[in-house]
């Protein structure tokens, strides 16, 4: 059956959210380097409708590309995964096609893909940020880009943009300057004080925040006395993460007041209202996908069924975390 | 591909750590089964989110009960979950994924199977014994030791293999590579079908005559299986480190000379 509008709600709690000029028909959101651009799980879930009703790529409010580069980027050598507890290590190394491949082959598909497109977008160096934002936004309509600060597998100079404040604050101002697109930046877990780097983020001019990327981690073979993965260190990602996460978001929440995309292992709606509560107005599914590939629909109800026990909006939902406890007695 | 569920039917135990479990494939699969390609199954029980899920090479697939067969050793967290699983149990999946192997006008073959390697293989040779009725297979089956050369599973396809195991205990002593020469040598060959172990597909490579060509089924890690996380990308001579082909779309059946396996560890 077509008619999957999500707004048609059992019992009518909406999952709607705005995100600047983005009206999500749901708070989940695909992440970037889990989705791909969205081709794969639009295939996959239109053809499992008849063991799952209602799968959609429209049941994620939008997803996230894999970050586009301004030339091809080939990735890292393998193995390039290692699953850890409750987790995964990974260090793909970027790879993508690039960005005249982007614009001459996906960018005309992602406009049908059937649910919002957010371009994740990644480079060496500030000047090819500025450049790729300036291209994007000549030549698509793309409303959104989320800036890949924090990918802790590419080297520059040894640490990535978001692990040093002068460093992000020039990539997001500097793209700021060509672009008029929604600007979410992606900030890195591993800083010392995540506030202080979503302060100098919207300063500079990012819209949104995505908290967080992948933790860096590492993972060895003891036998071979080697890591598991071909770059030594990668990035963990997965149910493992999210507290941790959590704490971030709730951090942020505190520093700034633009809206936060959290993203750290979320799989049930039980991880998904967590982040909201303390904050998030959207949350990304990416390893979650491959823990279990129906969770945003699931998610989606549960999300629903919650909204209607506590006869609340989805908006009253978010950031509604009581800092005192009160234990009674 | 599409999401189901492989609803399990029974589990046999070959041997001490070596099950085939057999489950039906509801809903019924959209596009052939074919050998070579595989699923992707959620091992751990319903209600856990915490493990990835495994990819398994089909063994066997009868279309008409869509009733699947996969073979496996208990080696780690994700067999040791399968093992668990029991009768009536709806295991989440995603089928038939990969590129499956070819076998169009092939009749004289050479099957080089490593470990529980052999489980595509001996449902191609299946499949090859009904479209061919001409065929000629040299099956040769090796692994580390002969308690791994489970001879109730080749039996069950009608294979009479050549076997090897490194330590002696069952058939030739030593790498299943060493009996290949004589192989080669006895007969007009079209083509080589190989699954097993990186070193072993990496001999192979080297004991091959040039004009030979030979499909061989690999395995790496995996995390999505339907072709989105580039976990898998696989190191071709041809690609220059720049890795384009992901193991689970364009494998994980692939020309055995394509194959890097210096970087491949």
């Amino acid at each position: 059956m077509g008619g999957s509008s999500a707004a048609q709600t059992a019992e009518g709690f909406s999952l709607e959210v705005s995100l600047g000029p983005l009206r999500l028909s749901s708070p989940l959101i695909g992440a970037s380097g889990c989705v791909a651009f969205g081709e794969e799980y639009r295939r996959l879930y239109e053809n499992s409708r008849q063991a799952m009703e209602g799968s959609s790529i429209a049941q994620l409010g939008a997803i996230v590309t894999k970050a586009v580069s301004l030339k091809p980027r080939g990735g890292n050598p393998p193995p390039r995964v290692a699953e850890t507890p409750a987790g995964l290590l990974n260090s793909i190394g970027l790879q993508n096609p690039g960005l005249d491949h982007f614009l001459a082959e996906l960018a005309p598909r992602l406009s049908q893909l059937g649910t919002k497109v957010i371009v994740n977008l990644v480079g060496d160096t500030a000047q090819e940020f500025a450049e790729l934002a300036s291209i994007l936004s000549q030549k698509t309509d793309f409303p959104a880009f989320e800036l890949d600060l924090s990918c802790p597998n590419v080297e520059e100079g040894g640490r990535s943009f978001a692990m040093s404040l002068p460093s992000l604050r020039e990539v997001i101002s500097r793209v700021r300057q060509v672009t008029d697109r929604f600007l979410i930046a992606k900030l890195a877990p591993n800083v010392c004080d995540i506030g202080e780097f979503a302060q100098a983020a919207v300063e500079a001019g990012a819209d949104a925040l995505t908290v967080a990327n992948t933790w860096i981690g590492m993972v060895v073979d003891v036998e071979r006395r080697t890591s598991r993965i071909g770059r030594t260190t990668g990035g963990v990602s997965g149910p493992a993460i999210r507290p941790l996460t959590m704490a971030l978001v709730h951090r942020v929440r505190q520093a700034v007041r633009v809206p936060i995309l959290a993203s750290g292992g979320a799989v049930r709606t039980q991880d998904v209202l967590e982040y909201l509560i303390v904050g998030a107005s959207a949350v990304q599914i990416g390893t979650g996908l491959w823990i279990d590939p129906m969770c945003p629909l699931k998610i989606n109800r549960g999300l629903r069924e919650y909204l209607a026990r506590h006869r609340m909006s989805l908006g009253e939902l978010i950031g509604s975390f009581q800092a005192e406890v009160s234990r009674g007695g | 591909m599409q999401y189901g569920f492989f609803q399990v039917l029974r589990q046999v135990e070959l041997a001490p750590e070596h099950f085939v479990i057999w489950g039906r494939l509801t809903p019924p699969p959209h596009q052939p089964i074919l050998p070579g390609s595989f699923l992707h199954l959620k091992v751990d029980p319903p209600g856990d989110y915490r493990m990835l899920w495994r990819p398994y090479s089909f063994l066997d697939y009868q279309p008409d009960t869509h009733q699947a067969a996969i073979y496996y050793r208990v080696v780690g967290e994700g067999t040791g979950q399968l093992c668990q699983r029991r009768e009536g149990e709806l295991l989440p999946a995603i089928y038939p994924l990969g590129t499956p192997f070819t076998h169009e006008g092939v009749s004289r073959a050479i099957m080089v199977a490593g470990g529980v390697g052999v489980a595509p293989l001996l449902m191609l040779y299946d499949r090859m014994r009904h479209s061919s009725p001409q065929l000629r297979v040299e099956f040769l089956f090796g692994a580390r030791s002969g308690r791994d050369l489970v001879p109730g599973l080749l039996e069950e396809f009608g294979v009479v293999a050549r076997m090897a195991s490194e330590d002696g205990t069952l058939g030739h002593r030593g790498y299943i590579t060493d009996l290949l020469p004589e192989v080669l040598e006895q007969g007009e060959w079209q083509m080589v079908y190989a699954c097993g172990p990186n070193p072993m597909l990496s001999a192979l490579a080297d004991l091959l005559p040039e004009g030979l060509p030979c499909q061989v089924s690999l395995e790496l890690p995996m995390a999505c299986a339907i072709g989105v996380c580039n976990g898998c990308n696989l190191p071709l001579r041809s690609d220059g480190g720049r890795y384009p082909r992901r193991l689970c779309v364009e494998g994980p059946v692939m020309d055995l000379r394509e194959v890097d396996f210096a970087a491949l560890v």
